[in-house]
């Protein structure tokens, strides 16, 4: 994290705080007792950018999907869903051995609103 | 040497760091008698407490502390061990020329290793250190000024790997660079901002009419 403090509305707050949340109890359930994770904030100014990653066993891009559309992988949704209804983006980088890696992207000025 | 106004802490990293080869020449409760001892001690590498609460109330900070080491004596290395949370103290010594940092709760090992790297000069960026630095220009970036230093984009991109804890062989990899290269990317990261805070500094006291 940053120095100096990372203004958002409540609202966002509490949601990016979920996404954090939900991101490191898949890394507990998933990754192994020796996985770590590292969380990052950045302010940029016009948008926040949020990065949760761990160095777990990874999941293999289709497996993810196959479990997504099964209804298994709820984490992926969920973390989504919560940034979609924020009109942010989410990006996941995984692979078998490399980590999973979340990026939230939120900008501060939506919908012509500087929140 | 270390500095820390703790004696039991004194104790156990000076008794860590002699088991493994390390030679420790002095101890120093807080900031003024560190500054005192130093020139008679000359350490390589001084490991450095932000906060002396039970030392000398006159005495410097951590930071200034540093500020003032590094002014007089350019060689001597230092290393600032922190509680965690002190985010803008663990900065203000970074900026004044700390070329590490290393949270208190690090392991034996970690410690050993961060002595060792900042002995041999390389700048010792814990994940924490990389989003704190990253912060910082990202903070100065939304200034409206010019003449705030900035990351070139493969800075960036290394910080933010290492801010993500990346390792830096891993980073190697992943942008097809050396592993110096990495190492270079963080070092040029950090003496831009130490250059930045040393010329507003400059700038501060002769505005301010207390210039030599």
């Amino acid at each position: 994290v940053p120095a100096t403090a990372v203004p958002l509305p409540d609202g966002d707050v509490a949601e990016l705080i979920a996404v954090v949340r939900e991101a490191l109890a898949n890394t507990a359930r998933h990754g192994g007792p020796e996985a770590k994770s590292w969380v990052l904030v950045e302010d940029l100014g016009a948008e926040v950018v949020l990065t949760v990653r761990d160095d777990g066993p990874g999941v293999e891009p289709g497996q993810l999907v196959d479990a997504e559309s099964g209804g298994r992988m709820g984490v992926s949704r969920s973390i989504r869903g919560r940034v979609a209804d924020l009109g942010g983006s989410v990006t996941l980088e995984t692979g078998p051995g490399r980590g999973t890696q979340w990026e939230v992207r939120l900008a501060r000025l939506r919908q012509g609103v500087l929140r | 040497m270390v500095v820390d106004d703790h004696p039991i802490w004194r104790a156990g990293v000076a008794r860590d760091l002699g088991e493994r080869g390390f030679e420790l020449v002095a101890t120093a409760p807080d900031g003024t008698s560190a500054l005192r001892i130093i020139p008679a001690v000359r350490p390589d590498v001084v490991l450095m407490d932000l906060h002396f609460g039970s030392g000398e109330a006159s005495s410097p900070s951590g930071a200034e502390t540093t500020r003032r080491i590094i002014d007089r004596w350019p060689d001597i290395r230092v290393l600032v061990l922190s509680a965690s949370g002190a985010h803008a103290d663990v900065l203000a010594a970074v900026q004044a020329g700390a070329s590490g940092y290393l949270v208190k709760s690090a392991s034996v090992e970690e410690l050993v290793d961060a002595v060792r790297r900042t002995a041999e000069g390389d700048a010792v960026f814990t994940p924490g250190l990389a989003g704190l630095v990253l912060g910082e220009y990202r903070r100065m970036a939304r200034q409206p000024r010019l003449d705030v230093p900035t990351l070139t984009e493969r800075e960036t991109e290394v910080l933010r790997q290492v801010a993500t804890g990346r390792t830096a062989r891993q980073i190697a990899d992943a942008l097809v660079i050396s592993h110096r290269t990495v190492e270079n990317h963080v070092q040029s990261a950090l003496r831009k901002l130490q250059l930045h805070n040393r010329v507003e500094l400059a700038r501060y006291a002769i505005e301010h009419g207390f210039a030599e």
